[in-house]
């Protein structure tokens, strides 16, 4: 093909976007909708699940370690826990300041047993992975120096089947909402094809091969999947930021915490306009082509 | 140039529309086929636009063997000739330039020589002035022409023209088939399909008569009775 042929063609989906305003709009408007939708139930789980990982991250394994262990064992033993797996982050009390701490809440009751072993040395433990929270409160129980260990399992529990629960119910209604949405927009993108039936029928009788007719109907078929793209992105953009901002500055402060967990638009700005852009241009272009393909029996 | 050679054509509900139909069109010959609605003048046409194909028998058009062409050579047929419609068929959307513009580049013919022959033929036909207008801007005999322009276009060695007059006025339909005598003149062969005798009668060119779907007459430099 002449590269003025193909520009031509090319021009010619472009127009073709232009002239037949009215189906474009509605083509627009549906992928516009169903991209909307989609995206913001993808938004809502990551939140989900960001939140649900927040709340983790406050369950700790506190380990106590045995007053009459020696300073080599004590060195020991601290090797080890930091050589643990599963372990985001250690916080080391030595029992000095295990009994500043209590001292500083109960003030005068324990004037006079500063000398004494009251409070064991402790070691504060979070995890990367709740669920493995037995294991590591088996292997930490089988260490040198242990006196006690310490860990919300029935909590760890609840949390990570809440966890799996809204992975799976999330992925569930995605996928559903992405079915329906795909046979939506391809009865629309078949009704803007319907429409241009005898306009196909023409091309064939001048003796316009198929794939002369489909480049413009592809490259239209592109440029709308691209534009609800762009209309999506934005839409989503500004109902979630203002939602975010919403939540963010009318929140008590016991969920503060919860709501600094929560995804800003910025950290998935540049992944939603992407998967946006291959989702609106592949289910636009795809979708003329398959819709052209029955008119094209002339 | 045109060849049926006991073409028969029985659609799939049973209905016989050719029986057994040969004759041979020369190149630079001009044919009318004539006969009563559904004689089988349409079911001839499609034949030869490769629409439908043979039950029957063999056609030869321009070179290419009907009865064992591809999907994928049709439109390699369809360019080597000119179709020209009752119903004009042109695109509404693209002006009279833009329609008779489509017909050079599916051939993928160059922007440069596109840009001299489309107002070129446009002039032929008259319409050298409505360039930028749109198909529904233009009367039924003018669009006929746009049509007759998009057919002339690429030069084909056939023009094969289904009831071109059929929704247009008398007096430009003469116009149209004056058009195509002066096209067949340069050595183009035209099969024109009408049902308007006085046409026929009046241009006193070869004359292809289909009655239920036989050839009932083939008459050279003939006419018809109404």
């Amino acid at each position: 093909m002449r590269l003025g042929s193909f520009t031509y063609l090319l021009k010619q989906g472009a127009k073709n976007t232009y002239i037949n305003k009215a189906m474009s709009i509605a083509s627009v408007g549906v992928l516009t909708a169903c991209l909307v939708i989609v995206g913001f139930s993808m938004l809502l789980s990551e939140n989900i699940k960001s939140i649900i990982g927040f709340v983790q991250q406050q369950n700790e394994i506190i380990v106590y370690v045995d007053p009459s262990l020696s300073a080599d064992g004590q060195s020991l033993l601290d090797k080890q826990i930091r050589a643990l797996d599963n372990i985001s982050s250690v916080e080391y009390t030595s029992k000095e300041e295990a009994f500043e701490n209590q001292h500083e809440k109960l003030g005068e009751l324990l004037d006079g047993y500063e000398n004494e072993d009251i409070f064991p040395a402790s070691y504060h433990l979070k995890m990367k992975d709740l669920s493995l929270i037995e294991d590591n409160v088996e292997t930490i129980s089988k260490l040198e120096g242990i006196y006690k260990v310490d860990a919300p399992t029935d909590v760890a529990e609840v949390m990570v089947k809440t966890e799996q629960t809204v992975t799976v119910a999330g992925s569930v209604v995605v996928i559903a909402l992405l079915v329906v949405s795909l046979v939506i927009i391809m009865n629309t993108i078949k009704i803007t094809v319907f429409s241009r039936r005898r306009e196909i029928n023409i091309m064939k009788y001048v003796g316009a091969t198929n794939s002369f007719i489909r480049m413009p109907f592809l490259v239209e078929g592109m440029i709308l999947g691209a534009v609800a793209a762009t209309v999506s992105f934005l839409l989503v953009w500004y109902l979630y930021t203002q939602i975010y901002n919403g939540v963010a500055n009318d929140m008590t402060s016991w969920l503060s915490g919860a709501v600094a967990s929560l995804i800003p638009f910025k950290a998935i700005a540049w992944k939603l306009i992407l998967a946006y852009l291959a989702t609106g241009i592949l289910v636009g272009g795809f979708g003329s082509l398959i819709s052209t393909r029955k008119h094209l029996k002339v | 140039m045109i060849c049926f050679d006991s073409v028969s054509k029985v659609y799939s509900n049973g209905t016989k529309a050719l029986d057994n139909v040969s004759f041979t069109i020369e190149k630079g010959e001009f044919a009318f086929i004539v006969g009563a609605s559904g004689a089988g003048k349409s079911t001839l046409l499609k034949l030869i636009m490769a629409e439908e194909k043979t039950s029957e028998g063999t056609i030869t058009v321009n070179g290419f063997d009907l009865s064992h062409l591809s999907q994928k050579e049709i439109p390699a047929l369809r360019k080597s000739m000119g179709i020209v419609f009752q119903d004009f068929r042109l695109i509404e959307n693209m002006t009279v330039y833009e329609n008779v513009e489509f017909a050079m580049r599916v051939t993928n013919a160059s922007t440069r020589s596109i840009r001299r022959r489309v107002p070129y033929v446009l002039g032929l036909v008259g319409l050298g002035e409505k360039a930028r207008s749109y198909p529904r801007q233009l009367s039924g005999g003018q669009q006929q022409r746009v049509a007759l322009a998009r057919a002339l276009v690429n030069n084909p060695s056939i023009i094969i023209a289904d009831e071109p007059t059929g929704n247009i006025d008398p007096e430009m339909s003469h116009e149209i088939v004056e058009l195509l005598n002066e096209i067949n003149h340069c050595g183009t062969t035209i099969l024109m399909v009408t049902h308007e005798h006085r046409l026929v009668n009046e241009f006193g060119r070869r004359v292809i008569n289909i009655k239920d779907g036989k050839l009932a007459a083939d008459i050279p430099d003939g006419s018809v009775r109404k």
